[in-house]
């Protein structure tokens, strides 16, 4: 079996040859391929796409999937808050090996100017970024069409993904900063309501356009700063549900599988997912959420992808992380659905030996009877 | 897996959609179409002019190019005259270069 076919049968909910072995890297790359977080981010499109295909070598071409260097995207070209991007935020782009790029948090926006922002638009709290800068991450699209077409076309290894959508409420916690956010939360829910509604149609077209320049079928929803751990069970209902529905259903409508990448503990809201319409193919990507737990729950409506902790993978040792990913592994392979990836990105600073590790425990101990 | 469709999806809405996250809502209003309309007649004539200067400054190159090309090859008894006027163009100059006589 290919990586693509694998990967593609665990997400349709059956039993590949072995469970896909797929962690989640960015900065990693940089740091396997010997570079710095600098060269990575601001070097030419090619550094980076040879620092994956380095690190894809490096691990014996056993990882079922890659990921776009997708930080130098962000640093330089996001003009809507659909993550953490240059527009909005001061970046740090360290020049030693192991780190990564570090956008610098601060509150930017009010209530008092959320109407400003609905007749004026994003553009008018933007940054200063380098036209130059722009124009060249706007050119660097186009060769990552290429770099995606040359993993899933030629090598037949499934590119994580190429957009980014988030729920209107989480771009608004980086936005205001997580106190000022928290205190709206409790007083000003009508207009966190009024701008979410402004602002979910166009970050579902930002998605949409993303996602038919780059032809990645999977499409990535950002869901870290509204789970339990910040929100209570009826701001999720009243201001989260709703929107995740809004863009599953377009979604759906067109094709795309539905990629959860869900930070932080998810434990409590994991019900919910049952919500979502079930003519849809999802796959969740739990960090600190029971991931044994959620295959109880979601098992047989949803792929499941993790959770192998980044503090392991760069604190820990080869022997922990292989009793680990056995663990999860003995416990959520059964019957299909599952992709052995990290909890989140793997670390910067991930040991090689732990990475090896976590690949090795997934074909020794993930290969299916039949 | 099924295969992607987007039959069914206007792009032009989501567009607008997209144009009103980033300009706000007064993004459609005449003076600001206005605005844009002239951001672009000035981007097409800045491209113009560019595009001028371009061959300008890369038409003597172009000609050697041609002047060389044409050198070696045959297109014809009336392309080969005009050819050899380009060559005889070229000889010249190379005495030129080449001689410490003085041509007036």
């Amino acid at each position: 079996m290919t990586s693509m076919e694998r990967f593609n049968t665990a997400v349709l909910l059956k039993e590949p040859d072995r469970v896909p072995i797929a962690p989640l890297m960015d900065y990693y790359y940089a740091n396997c391929a010997g570079i710095t977080p600098a060269e990575y981010v601001l070097g030419d499109f090619k550094i980076a796409a040879r620092a994956v295909k380095t690190t894809y070598e490096r691990h014996g071409r056993d990882l079922d999937m890659v990921h776009i260097p997708i930080g130098r995207v962000y640093a330089f070209y996001e003009p809507i808050p659909a993550a953490h991007s240059g527009f909005f935020s001061e970046l740090n782009i360290p020049h030693l090996r192991n780190g990564s790029l570090q956008f610098i948090e601060r509150p930017i926006l009010k209530i008092e100017d959320f109407k400003n922002i609905m007749k004026s638009g994003f553009s008018s709290i933007w940054r200063y970024v380098s036209p130059r800068k722009i124009f060249r991450t706007q050119m660097d699209m186009f060769k990552i069409a290429k770099f995606i077409n040359y993993w899933e076309k030629k090598r037949r290894v499934p590119v994580y993904t190429g957009s980014a959508n988030i729920t209107p409420l989480e771009t608004l916690s980086y936005l205001c900063g997580i106190k000022r956010w928290s205190r709206y939360l409790h007083k000003n829910r009508e207009e966190l309501k009024e701008m979410c509604d402004f602002m979910i149609k166009g970050l579902i077209a930002n998605d949409l356009f993303l996602k038919k320049l780059v032809r990645v079928n999977r499409s990535y929803i950002c869901l870290e700063r509204v789970s339990n751990n910040f929100i209570s069970a009826e701001i999720f209902e009243d201001l989260v549900l709703p929107y995740i529905k809004q863009i599953v259903k377009i979604n759906n409508k067109l094709g795309y599988t539905n990629l959860f990448h869900m930070d932080t503990n998810w434990g409590p809201f994991l019900e919910y997912f049952l919500e979502l319409p079930k003519n849809g193919r999802y796959i969740l990507h739990l960090e600190n959420t029971d991931i044994i737990k959620a295959k109880e729950i979601l098992g047989d409506r949803m792929c499941l992808m993790g959770n192998v902790s980044s503090t392991i993978l760069s604190i820990g040792t080869a022997k922990e992380v292989d009793k680990y990913c056995k663990r999860i592994i003995e416990k959520c392979k059964e019957g299909g659905g599952f992709i052995l990836g990290s909890g989140c990105e793997v670390a910067s600073d991930a040991k090689f030996i732990n990475v090896q590790a976590m690949i090795n425990a997934g074909k020794k101990y993930g290969i299916y009877k039949n | 897996m099924r295969k992607l469709t987007d039959e069914k999806l206007n792009y032009n809405e989501y567009l607008n959609y997209y144009k009103e996250l980033l300009f706000g809502t007064k993004f459609n209003s005449r003076k600001n179409k206005n605005q844009v309309r002239l951001f672009y007649y000035r981007l097409i004539l800045w491209d113009f002019f560019h595009f001028i200067y371009a061959i300008l400054v890369s038409l003597p190159y172009l000609l050697r190019i041609i002047i060389n090309a044409t050198r070696d090859m045959s297109f014809g008894i009336f392309s080969d005259y005009i050819g050899l006027n380009f060559y005889i163009i070229d000889r010249m100059r190379h005495m030129k270069r080449n001689s410490k006589m003085e041509f007036k």
